[in-house]
């Protein structure tokens, strides 16, 4: 069943005072399917996170149609991921008030004791050691962005969106954020959107990859990733996976020239 | 680590020394600083500078909670509504450019000799570097934690209270605290002028005219403790509220 569709998406920004517009995407079809995890590769300032911005609702577009649950972005409740944890975390509140920030809000208010509990669970199952009293600027990078990622997952969004959310990471923690990624995804099944700036993360990540092409972004390619599940690192070094990497820059390569 | 903080202070009672010892200034007009040192004990022992400091405190303080209480609400609603920022924009710029002292006079027309003038000149000084830094820290909050609260479904009132004004907190502290020094400039300044019976800054102001000079330089440095102790306990103040200020 269709999670997320998207059809014939044309959004552009205005370019000057003239009323002059520059195209950022022209023309994006996509269908997501539920609990699918799909990655996107492209050159720079593509327009990759203008598309999340549109779905996340934050942003308009010109036309054509987006739809999350057959809901508009501003209707669905979305989640986004950001490159930059330490803009995006509250530096007042300690990592579980981070975390639970959601059930803070007049909304979710009441089911803040069940959120706890489901917190709790969660962090036992993963295996995952946060310092729940610490603030934000006590805690390491990885486990900043871990922070925004639960705080994301524990108001299940329809849709998590994340952009670019290991690129900040050294090598060691990017692994291993990648990993715990798979992981929570394994168990909670959430619908992901990932950009990705490293070819081989998009790769190992994704369900779908999709390449995308230089402004105005358009789909290039959409790759399905066949590699089973749960994966392992190992997967990095096997011959498949060099072949899909090959096919995708070779994709990408256009563009960038 | 602690030693070196007696360091600096030390050099200046020795040069101070080696000034006075070489007689390049007339003693009348630099007394040496153990004499300076006697009187400041005796002023504090005998207890009556005591009264002078508590005036000065009360003025001190009172004028900058005030200023406090007019200047964050007008910032905070002066960053947060762009029209109402474009309206007083330069009106707040205009009075920030202006000497405080400036309108003293103006104001002992409107309250009289007595404290209100004092505090009121603090008041319009110390509330306009308030509401600038308040202004300055509403429009510099961090979009992305705003975004990141509104997709949660925070309304616009929870999205001001639960994330801009605490993102604007630091910076309304750089404001507050600028201004607790300015309280003690203006208040000490204002109190030299007619009508003050206690105060710092009305005891600096005798003990000039009547040459009584150790009373003078004791009185400074009294006045430069009292600015010293507002200061630092407002900074573990600031690093309690803001902990997270500059990390």
């Amino acid at each position: 069943m269709a999670k997320i569709q998207i059809q014939h998406l044309v959004k552009s920004y205005p370019a000057n005072q003239a009323g002059e517009r520059v195209l950022i995407l022209n023309d994006i079809s996509l269908t997501i399917a539920e609990g699918e995890l799909v990655t996107f590769f492209g050159p720079n300032g593509s327009g990759k996170t203008t598309l999340l911005k549109v779905i996340a609702g934050v942003e308009p577009y010109d036309s054509g149609n987006v739809s999350i649950d057959s809901k508009s972005p501003q209707e669905a409740k979305t989640g986004l991921i950001f490159q930059n944890y330490s803009d995006s975390l509250m530096p007042w509140l300690n990592c579980r008030d981070n975390i639970l920030f959601s059930y803070s809000l007049r909304k979710r208010k009441h089911k803040i004791s069940e959120a706890r509990e489901r917190l709790m669970k969660l962090l036992s199952d993963l295996d995952i050691h946060l310092p729940l009293k610490n603030y934000p600027y006590q805690m390491s990078g990885g486990q900043q962005q871990l922070v925004a990622i639960l705080r994301t997952l524990i108001y299940q969004p329809d849709v998590i969106l994340m952009d670019e959310p290991f690129s900040a990471l050294d090598y060691q923690t990017r692994s291993f954020m990648q990993m715990t990624l798979l992981d929570i995804w394994g168990r909670e099944k959430p619908t992901i959107l990932f950009i990705s700036h490293d070819i081989e993360e998009a790769i190992f990540l994704a369900d779908r990859l999709v390449l995308m092409s230089a402004l105005p972004a358009t789909v290039k390619e959409v790759k399905p990733i066949p590699f089973k599940r749960p994966r392992t690192r190992d997967l990095f070094e096997s011959e498949d996976f060099f072949q899909i990497k090959r096919e995708c820059l070779h994709t990408i390569q256009e563009e960038i020239q | 680590m602690r030693k070196e903080l007696l360091y600096g202070p030390l050099a200046v009672i020795l040069f101070w020394y080696v000034v006075y010892w070489m007689g390049i200034i007339n003693p009348l007009f630099l007394p040496p600083p153990h004499a300076v040192m006697a009187e400041f004990f005796r002023m504090i022992v005998t207890l009556q500078v005591w009264k002078d400091i508590g005036a000065s405190l009360w003025r001190i303080i009172i004028g900058f909670l005030i200023a406090g209480a007019l200047g964050i609400p007008i910032g905070l609603a002066m960053g947060y509504y762009q029209k109402f920022y474009s309206a007083f924009e330069v009106l707040v710029d205009f009075f920030r450019s202006l000497p405080a002292l400036a309108i003293f006079p103006l104001l002992m027309f409107f309250f009289g000799i007595g404290d209100t003038a004092k505090i009121a000149t603090t008041v319009f000084s110390c509330s306009l570097i308030i509401v600038v830094n308040s202004i300055y820290g509403v429009t510099n909050s961090k979009k992305t934690r705003q975004v990141v609260a509104y997709l949660m479904d925070a309304n616009s009132r929870e999205i001001f209270w639960k994330v801009i004004l605490m993102d604007a907190l630091p910076q309304i502290f750089v404001g507050m605290r600028t201004s607790l020094s300015l309280a003690v400039v203006v208040v000490i300044v204002t109190e030299m002028f007619i009508g003050t019976t206690w105060g710092i800054g009305h005891r600096i102001f005798e003990a000039q005219l009547t040459y009584r000079v150790p009373e003078m330089y004791a009185s400074i440095i009294i006045a430069g403790l009292v600015g010293y102790v507002l200061n630092q306990g407002f900074i573990r103040i600031e690093k309690r509220v803001a902990h997270w200020s500059g990390k």
